[in-house]
């Protein structure tokens, strides 16, 4: 049942136009932004850094787009009220609405592949180091796809889920919480992965970027996908309260 | 097959349902009956799981929601108002969607599938998106969607809205079919609908329930006979919400 309701969430994607937007939209921001913003050619040392330094960014913008159809679009054509009398437990819809919305924004960072390969070609640049990026852009498109879900559950409309997914997804890879962490990291020096900088998105995402990623990045990443995923489902679980 | 137990509803300051009860068993064809604003649909979802009553409780066969929630689900078939389908769904992707959803046999879906497509006439239509359907064709998928997984429950939200006249009398033969072994409860506020369709009246008025009879017991509470002028008489005390 969980194919069935999968495969349902990813055609709907490529039935319309929305993949196809995405996939356009993020190659011409990620090349406007690494090109012009990031330097790619200016430095005359094209490397894949400029690209990935923009990435957040980037898909800060795009994600929204794929999440806000997940629930609100549901919501707008009423298909909600068919979708949520059918027998499918709470946990198998969200979760296969998240997995289709991850699959479409991987598809969407394997468009980026050739301008990896061609910068590999003309600069000894190291694929490991690429491959751990990606695994960087990877989890942080997973989080907003799970971000943007919580977000459509809410919202009845889908461009209003757009807009507070985008300004949700900014706060989250700017706001640095390390100065209200510190006091208590101060106290708990021995607090696994350090405190201060456990909740800092920027530097998560730099570990992956420049190829030293621990244990304790994978985690932030995992961690914070597994709480907005319990919480998509408590938001589905309410909608749905049953008698 | 169902019982529906003191049923109450409130949105804001407004009570949608005042104390609802009645039961009802497979074979029976039940038009909910009431002017706009009655109710109707909101007893709809709650007997389909879509809302929570403020108090009340809905049992199908004897089991209440809650943690049986799914079981009772896989026995009810819902349509409701304005027939919201996925539009860029083919309508065969649709129903094999349902389908897949109830998790019926191969065998059994194409057999479903042939047999009330076939009946509801939109064999045509099955490579057809259903945002380029009429809406008559729209409101006939609807229907075979409800009813493809035979569910021993089918709830419809105004079944015939939008259907010309053949496509109504074509439906509503259909349902009088598919109520002889299983429960079917529609809404209307088209007395005609309620007299060519039903066994049974449920007549909703102001939140609460006004009449629980069979068809014909409706003109009793007419004074020319008619079903208009009953239908008058038993809504405009509480008049429309």
């Amino acid at each position: 049942m969980w194919t069935v309701l999968y495969k349902k969430e990813l055609g709907a994607f490529f039935y319309g136009y929305t993949a196809y937007f995405v996939f356009v939209a993020y190659l011409l921001l990620s090349m406007v932004c690494a090109c012009f913003d990031g330097l790619y050619f200016v430095t005359d040392n094209p490397s894949m850094r400029s690209y990935f330094a923009c990435q957040p960014a980037v898909l800060a913008m795009v994600m929204p787009v794929i999440s806000m159809r997940l629930w609100a679009e549901e919501t707008k054509t009423g298909t909600e009220e068919i979708l949520l009398t059918l027998p499918i437990g709470n946990f198998a819809l969200v979760s296969a609405k998240i997995a289709a919305g991850w699959t479409v924004g991987t598809l969407m960072l394997l468009m980026s592949v050739p301008l990896a390969a061609s910068t590999m070609l003309l600069v000894a640049t190291d694929p490991l180091n690429i491959a751990s990026a990606y695994g960087g852009v990877w989890l942080t498109v997973m989080v907003l796809t799970v971000l943007g879900g919580v977000v459509s559950a809410l919202t009845a409309l889908p461009f209003a889920a757009y807009l507070i997914s985008l300004v949700l997804s900014l706060l989250l890879m700017n706001i640095n919480l390390s100065p209200l962490l510190r006091p208590l990291a101060e106290k708990l020096p021995d607090a696994p992965f350090g405190l201060s900088g456990a909740l800092d998105f920027p530097a998560h995402y730099m570990a992956f970027m420049d190829g030293h990623f621990g244990p304790a990045d994978i985690f932030y990443f995992l961690s914070l996908g597994g709480v907005l995923l319990v919480l998509n489902w408590m938001v589905v679980g309410n909608k749905r309260s049953g008698i | 097959m169902i019982e529906v137990n003191g049923l109450v509803k409130t949105f804001g300051r407004r009570q949608v349902l005042k104390n609802i009860a009645f039961s009802a068993r497979s074979g029976e064809l039940i038009t909910l009956l009431g002017p706009n604003g009655a109710g109707k649909t909101t007893l709809l979802r709650i007997i389909c799981g879509y809302m929570a009553p403020d108090a009340g409780s809905v049992t199908v066969d004897g089991r209440a929601y809650g943690s049986n929630r799914l079981e009772i689900l896989r026995h009810i078939g819902y349509m409701p108002e304005n027939t919201p389908l996925y539009p860029e769904m083919t309508v065969g992707e649709y129903l094999r969607f349902i389908g897949g959803v109830f998790k019926m046999r191969a065998g059994d879906f194409a057999e479903s599938l042939g047999q009330i497509t076939e009946e509801l006439g939109i064999k045509d239509v099955l490579g057809q998106k259903i945002q380029t359907l009429s809406k008559g064709y729209k409101r006939r998928a609807g229907i075979a969607s409800v009813l493809i997984h035979r569910p021993r429950l089918a709830v419809l939200d105004e079944p015939t809205e939008g259907l010309d006249p053949n496509q109504k009398i074509e439906v509503r033969r259909f349902l009088r079919r598919y109520a002889e072994n299983n429960l079917v409860l529609i809404s209307t506020h088209l007395l005609e609908e309620a007299e060519a369709l039903s066994s049974r009246v449920l007549l909703l008025s102001g939140g609460r329930l006004k009449l629980d009879a069979p068809v014909d017991d409706l003109r009793k509470h007419s004074a020319d006979g008619t079903l208009a002028d009953a239908f008058y008489r038993l809504t405009r005390e509480t008049g429309e919400e």
